[in-house]
């Protein structure tokens, strides 16, 4: 019973406050979920320094203090070594771009702690948890993020029944997984095909593959996001569109239920995609048509 | 209660903390002086069990969804062979010439309604009157016997099945790689857990651990197919470590005969590991005819055996299911209780009601003493003190 959501600015739009439209979104299916929230929001561009941001959470007593590292690029290896080694340290986030902000509680909790209504991006995702096979922790709140590769994020409704086999699988080619999640298997596994090919929609082709269960993902990477649903169909994921008004520029929508689009006014073009066929979304310049 | 029950509880109590294990016996066995509980005779496969279906991950139907049994043997440059029932019937069925028969005609039967098994045999199925074979054949090597390729490739089997003996069967893998395109299994039951690296490198397409084999083995002494069937599956992920070609359609087949003979321990080992079970032949027969009372004739054999293997079809397709799979094949161990602890550490299967392997546990405390303590330990000082606790 978890939600989901996502915005993609059409035009490459990096000005406008998406954190609000998330909220919003957020806010409108809070209902389904309220174990914890979290966001990742992207902004191209917006790192001119060439850091990477290395966000973990270091437990200590059953607490949760969260730290967040700025990293120069030939500092790097020696620093994700170190992290790695020490048991209590679980990492949340490893990004250049992307801006992920999840804890415990209310989105609105989230939001005085982190101001998210304000953070401006090209393209965010959303998600609000209702705990089922691990617990209510921070870093079980999604998104999750992965060490394979810096700025990829994933938000996740329903259940990857076969997750042992796939984290194992992982496992062996010498991947680091930190919680006890499914969904960030979702992350690290996209990376690992990401890595070989590239290929968003065939990375997400080869998950749908291998993963067993009732599931709808969003993955966000640096310049898209893509809605993926289990070959069965047995979880909701839906999309519309906002064209440009009067308030904000044109984007496209995802999310778990209708009402979420309603909220911010994403009704047009809205369908659901097939089960087991990823919908890419890019944001470069336009979104290919789905126009009927 | 009086002295006597109490005595009976309090030693029933203790024998239980003693051991481990829970008591087979009535609690007024010793009452009746009846034998002791032996420890050697438990069956560990009846302290292991499949967790049931939870709110988060709802059934299917096998009735209505698909759940798929398929897999297909073969890694990347071999020819596939596909089965739909991820079981091979294998042992000496030249014993009784009808066997065969009754065996090749229940096969032919299965392959025709879509239920393609595999079949190990030693001797050739041309012997038969219909020989017609609609199931993948996999021909055994004689390992005495010095055969080219050409002898084994007479019956057009699908697939060979070496028995690895010593070096002289890894010259004989490695020639028949060469000329040979179809998956060559090889059984390693005589020399297990050892060579198998060196047997996958070779080009071996899986191998084949018969458990009843193994543990008859002084490595194995007063241990369970459970920890053959677990060490089997490390043994070829240790393999893989590291490897980019571990993808599930170019993986190494296990499959594991012995005792493995019923649709609960097929779903169990195949949780543990197993890709693929061997089950053996007289075994079948007897299972599938146990309560036939028509007279054993190679038909009524034949209908009975195809009986028997579609109810193990419905029955192995029932438990995935039930725990949320589509594919049969994605059973871990993690779907996978025990009340056992010695079932736990031989099979690293979570414990009943704490959900954690009894490894997992005995590491989290010593992690938490050493922490408590500030002792400082390397991961291999830690290994030693886990390897200590759990005597192993």
């Amino acid at each position: 019973m978890c939600g989901i959501c996502a915005i993609i600015m059409e035009n490459n739009n990096k000005n406008f406050p998406i954190g609000c439209l998330l909220f919003k979104m957020m806010e409108s299916q809070q209902i389904r979920a309220q174990d914890s929230t979290g966001v990742a929001i992207f902004n191209n561009g917006s790192n001119k320094e060439e850091f990477y941001k290395i966000d973990y959470f270091r437990k200590n007593n059953g607490k949760y203090n969260q730290v967040t590292e700025k990293v120069p690029q030939e500092r790097l290896d020696k620093t994700l070594y170190e992290l790695t080694q020490d048991p209590n340290i679980v990492i949340a986030s490893f990004a250049k771009e992307m801006n992920l902000l999840k804890d415990i509680g209310l989105v609105r909790d989230l939001d005085a702690k982190y101001k998210i209504k304000s953070i401006q991006g090209t393209h965010g995702i959303g998600h609000l948890r209702i705990a089922t096979s691990s617990r209510v922790t921070p870093d079980h709140a999604h998104p999750f993020s992965t060490l394979v590769m810096p700025d990829i994020a994933v938000v996740h409704n329903g259940e990857i029944t076969n997750y042992s086999k796939l984290r194992s699988s992982l496992e062996l080619q010498g991947y680091r997984l930190f919680t006890r999640c499914d969904s960030e298997v979702i992350a690290v596994f996209i990376a690992d095909q990401l890595l070989r090919h590239g290929d968003l929609e065939k990375a997400n082709n080869e998950f749908i593959k291998k993963a067993d269960g009732p599931f709808t993902y969003i993955v966000a990477t640096p310049d898209s996001l893509a809605l993926v649903r289990d070959r069965f169909g047995a979880r909701k994921g839906i999309f519309g569109y906002n064209p440009c008004n009067r308030n904000c520029p044109s984007f496209w929508a995802m999310a778990t239920d209708l009402s979420a689009l309603d909220s911010v006014g994403a009704t047009l073009y809205v369908e659901t995609p097939p089960p087991g066929k990823p919908k890419i979304f890019k944001n470069k310049i336009m979104i290919e048509p789905i126009h009927n | 209660m009086n002295d006597a029950d109490k005595f009976i509880i309090r030693k029933a109590v203790l024998e239980l903390a003693k051991t481990g294990t829970p008591r087979f016996t009535s609690i007024d066995d010793d009452v009746r002086n009846l034998p002791k509980v032996n420890s050697k005779t438990i069956n560990l496969w009846d302290y292991v069990t499949a967790i049931g279906a939870q709110l988060s991950r709802p059934p299917y139907d096998p009735y209505r969804e698909t759940i798929s049994l398929d897999i297909s043997i073969g890694r990347k440059k071999s020819r596939k062979v596909s089965l739909n029932i991820p079981l091979i019937i294998y042992g000496n069925i030249a014993i009784h010439h009808s066997s065969l028969e009754a065996v090749h005609l229940a096969l032919n039967r299965l392959a025709e309604k879509g239920n393609v098994l595999g079949l190990i045999s030693e001797i050739d199925i041309n012997t038969i009157k219909d020989n017609t074979r609609k199931y993948p054949l996999f021909k055994k090597v004689s390992f005495y016997k010095n055969d080219s390729l050409e002898h084994y490739q007479k019956s057009c089997p699908e697939g060979l099945v070496l028995e690895y003996k010593d070096q002289d069967s890894l010259k004989i893998l490695q020639n028949f790689r060469k000329e040979f395109d179809g998956p060559i299994l090889v059984d390693v039951s005589e020399v297990f857990p050892l060579y198998t690296k060196t047997i996958l490198e070779e080009g071996a397409d899986g191998i084949i651990v018969d458990t009843d084999k193994v543990t008859k083995k002084e490595r194995y002494k007063g241990k369970h197919a459970i920890a053959v069937i677990y060490d089997a599956r490390n043994a070829i992920n240790d393999y893989y470590k590291g490897r980019e070609e571990n993808d599930n359609d170019n993986n190494t087949i296990l499959v594991i005969a012995g005792d493995v003979n019923s649709a609960g321990k097929i779903v169990k080992a195949a949780a543990l590991g197993a890709n693929v079970v061997g089950y053996s032949t007289s075994m079948l027969i007897a299972h599938s005819n146990m309560y036939s009372e028509k007279p054993s004739n190679v038909s009524s054999i034949a209908e009975n055996v195809y009986r028997h293997m579609v109810g193990t079809k419905g029955e192995i397709k029932g438990i995935p299911a039930a725990l949320g799979y589509s594919d049969f094949h994605n059973l871990s161990p993690s779907d996978l209780r025990t009340s056992s602890i010695d079932a736990s550490l031989q099979g690293n299967i979570p414990l009943e009601g704490v959900d954690r392997t009894y490894k997992e546990m005995i590491d989290e405390i010593v992690n938490e003493y050493v922490s408590e303590k500030g002792i400082k330990l390397n991961s291999l000082e830690t290994q030693q003190i886990l390897r200590l606790m759990v005597r192993e």
